[in-house]
């Protein structure tokens, strides 16, 4: 059966896109474990048993979903990986602006100067679920589709 | 009750284990990370880091406060 050119098109920018953001993303928190935990503790969401645990598999799960996405055929169950991570951004976000916390995200590293305001990173996150939904309803398969022989 | 299961798992539109693996080598990665870090970039296992960071400071005042 033929792949749709603009639908393969899509999947390989989705893939490329979002995989080298969320590897791009987990650097930083990789990096300083301890500066990570401490943008989570800011968002006074998580209980305070939770928060070094969190800051330190985030990270990864970023890392590991986003290479996934890029170098194994599983698209799909790495975009659900980054689906429940961005449904929790948004929820993380969402709450910290409703209650008027002046944090910064801590999303793509400590803010230096004025940190973007919540609502900008919200609609980040918003526009981020598009592709992910996408890759999640797609089939499985690799970046680059090999053409069939003969 | 095992077939069930089965059924179930077989019906989904993911592979589990691929989900889990995924999963479990983040878990154990980001495990691994704390050890690999320098000692003041750690977190502790069960509670934030920003915590500590008070308490040493409160600490720090308070046999500041005595010496004086």
């Amino acid at each position: 059966m033929k792949r749709a050119i603009p639908a393969v098109a899509f999947d390989i920018l989705a893939r490329l896109g979002l995989g080298g953001l969320f590897i791009y993303s987990s650097w930083y928190k990789i990096q300083d474990p301890g500066l990570f935990a401490d943008a989570v503790a800011g968002y006074a969401i998580l209980p305070a048993c939770c928060v070094g645990l969190f800051a330190l598999i985030l990270p990864m799960l970023e890392l590991v979903a986003g290479a996934a996405l890029i170098v194994t055929k599983w698209s799909r169950e790495a975009a659900l990986i980054l689906l429940a991570l961005l449904l929790s951004f948004f929820v993380g976000l969402s709450q910290a602006w409703i209650r008027g916390l002046e944090i910064s995200c801590g999303c793509f590293g400590p803010d230096a100067g004025t940190p973007s305001p919540l609502w900008m990173d919200i609609i980040r996150v918003l526009f981020l679920l598009i592709p992910v939904i996408w890759l999640v309803v797609r089939p499985n398969g690799w970046l680059f589709p090999r053409p069939l022989k003969g | 009750m095992k077939y069930a299961i089965k059924d179930i798992v077989h019906r989904l539109p993911f592979n589990l284990w691929v989900l889990a693996g995924l999963i479990l080598l983040s878990v154990v990665l980001g495990i691994l990370n704390n050890f690999r870090v320098y000692e003041e970039q750690r977190v502790p296992w069960f509670g934030p880091a920003a915590e500590e960071e008070t308490e040493a400071d409160a600490d720090l005042a308070e046999t500041d406060g005595e010496a004086n």
